[in-house]
């Protein structure tokens, strides 16, 4: 038995959280050669089988009562004729010596493996920890009423319990006479408190005269006092609610500001990279076949921080209304006039196909220097697109597997050239 | 539980939890309750097989006769397979029934599950229906067993067909599960699964 290969076999079932397993069952652990195949414990009254195999002869009985086999290689085996015991490996493991595992608490016990857990039902110091025992020496039995004598035994007690009675019984006359006393006290300030209290709670009634005696002036004086001072926290409590309540609106708003700006962060830092997601879209495509003029426009986003900023517009063709049509708008900035124009540059559009990527729709075009639409935007958005009239089918959109959980993705990549 | 049969469940939970499988992450053991009678196994999907990278959980119950009688474990994760039920996840393997062995461990019969995905007995079936589609059109059986590896086991490989076959059936008002069953069942024939559904 190596105790290193069992200690570090209990650690690692530890972070499982398993706190039902009784630590010292596992600890008891047979190395392979002593260990029953059947009930992976220690060989009790081992037998051994005509194919070789070693089992508790218990163990065995039980298996041969319902199957003909050997539980390891499945060869026939009688009860009768191919068990035998096998008493070398039974003298092994009896010669083995385990330490009990309350050795650390002091149990000098050493039994063979399979005494182990006879042992430690009943080992002595197999307890829940009791902080450190109190020294062997009894303390004398009136120790609550006074008296400081200990002893080493019961019947150097006893002998002390005879003497000093006259000790004892002087302790015992003190202790009585102080709870008599201590009593005596209490009673007393309990009624004069509740006088006084009355007094206190009738005293408004009367025009504010004080009724309340002079020796218990000072009292009141402070339960009035108390009393204001608890008006006074109320007060403050109730303002102080007040405050967080404005408080927490005012973080509400602050946080639904601070969405935005995180949405008009992404458009601008985007770098032209965008993705439109069109949700509800089926909704949406039936409104658009429905009225012709309906169309989609996309959030504005820019090709750079300060760049040029374009939004997508998607609408039913005006042409041809199986067609979708995908349009690029310049729309204005507050930098405009920083920038160069007409605009140049290379505009992709890519319909992303949710279920085989492979069949994305990916388009690219260049931006035409005479077109209106590339010049500077007069008006928010301008009002020459550049794109595709016909750019996608709409039936095939909607049947090829571009639209995944009722959201269509296009994503726009426009490159200043 | 009879005593032997809870300290060897876990003596044999010790084990699988040091072993090198679930240290590879192939297999795992959780219990269920305290008092040992109940535990939850998980696979892994073999490579190379249709099951590859989905994770199929097992429902293990140990009985008072354990380790004299069997366990009796079935897969809780729907799985298209010969030897398993497509319905109650009944599982046909030897070592389960007769073949059982006292010495064979929680670990050993997870790792036998395991490697009855990487080797179906299409002689010896358990949902008769996976078996002759296992035979006849060996195709389609890979694709019906990835597909449902997909959306039960979270596999990665979705098969877009099948889904759209599914979503049509769907959209119809039929429950999604029966609507997969209906046209594995059918070999995806769209008329036949709707047929059978509606008869």
């Amino acid at each position: 038995m190596e105790p290193n290969k069992t200690k570090s076999a209990t650690e690692g079932i530890a972070p499982m959280g398993i706190t039902a397993l009784h630590e010292t069952v596992l600890s008891n652990q047979p190395e392979s050669r002593y260990e029953c195949p059947v009930c992976l414990n220690w060989l009790r009254d081992p037998v051994i089988t005509t194919c070789g195999h070693k089992f508790c002869n218990s163990c065995i009985t039980s298996w041969l009562q319902n199957s003909g086999h050997c539980p390891i290689d499945n060869i026939n085996l009688s009860m009768k004729v191919d068990i035998f015991p096998d008493n070398y490996t039974k003298r092994e493991i009896q010669e083995q010596r385990m330490s009990c595992p309350f050795a650390a608490k002091g149990c000098a016990v050493k039994v063979t493996p399979l005494d182990l857990d006879t042992h430690i039902t009943m080992c002595e110091f197999n307890q829940p920890d009791v902080s450190t025992r109190t020294e062997a020496r009894v303390p004398c039995s009136f120790h609550a009423v006074g008296c400081r004598d200990s002893f080493d035994n019961q019947e150097e007690m006893n002998n002390h319990l005879h003497n000093d009675i006259q000790t004892h019984m002087s302790y015992l006359m003190n202790a009585y006479s102080k709870i008599q006393i201590d009593n005596d006290i209490s009673n007393a300030s309990i009624d004069a408190k509740e006088q006084e209290a009355m007094s206190l709670w009738e005293a408004p009634d009367k025009n504010g005269a004080e009724a309340t005696p002079a020796p218990l002036h000072n009292t009141s004086a402070l339960i009035r006092a108390l009393y204001e001072r608890v008006v006074v926290l109320e007060q403050r409590n109730r303002e102080q609610d007040i405050v967080i309540a404005n408080m927490s609106k005012q973080l509400s708003a602050l946080s639904v500001a601070k969405m935005k700006q995180n949405n008009d962060m992404l458009l601008r830092y985007c770098m032209g990279n965008y993705i439109w997601k069109i949700d509800n879209f089926k909704a949406r495509c039936d409104a658009m076949l429905k009225d012709h003029f309906k169309m989609l426009y996309s959030p504005g986003f820019y090709t750079s921080p300060n760049g040029y900023r374009f939004c997508v517009r998607l609408n039913i063709s005006p042409q041809n209304p199986l067609f979708f049509a995908l349009h690029v708008h310049l729309m204005k900035t507050e930098y405009d006039d920083c920038l160069e124009w007409p605009f140049n540059g290379r505009i992709s559009f890519a319909t992303i196909n949710q279920y085989d990527p492979d069949m994305t729709q990916r388009d690219t075009m260049m931006s035409n220097s005479n077109l209106v639409a590339f010049r500077k935007p007069t008006s928010e958005i301008c009002v020459r697109g550049f794109g595709y009239t016909e750019y996608a089918v709409v039936s095939d959109v909607v049947r090829n597997g571009f639209v995944k959980d009722d959201v269509l993705i296009v994503r726009i990549n426009i490159k200043c050239v | 539980m009879a005593n032997i049969a809870a300290k060897r469940i876990k003596r044999e939970f010790k084990e699988v939890m040091n072993s090198e499988e679930v240290a590879g992450g192939y297999i795992k053991l959780a219990l269920v309750n305290d008092s040992w009678t109940e535990l939850q196994g998980t696979i892994v999907g073999p490579p190379d097989t249709p099951y590859e990278g989905g994770t199929f959980q097992l429902e293990i119950k140990v009985p008072e006769t354990y380790p004299f009688n069997p366990p009796k474990i079935r897969f809780v994760t729907k799985i298209w397979h010969p030897n398993v039920s497509s319905v109650t996840g009944a599982i046909c393997l030897d070592i389960l029934k007769d073949q059982w062995a006292a010495a064979l461990t929680l670990r050993t019969v997870l790792l036998s599950i395991q490697a009855l995905l990487s080797a179906a007995e299409a002689g010896d079936p358990q949902d008769a229906v996976v078996a002759k589609q296992y035979r006849e059109s060996q195709q389609l059986f890979l694709l019906t067993a990835r597909h449902w590896t997909n959306v039960y086991a979270g596999g990665p490989s979705a098969i877009w067909e099948f889904d759209q076959k599914v979503q049509r059936l769907l959209d119809m008002g039929i429950d999604e599960h029966e609507a997969r069953v209906a046209l594995s069942h059918y070999d995806w024939e769209l008329e036949r699964a709707t047929e059978q559904l509606f008869s």
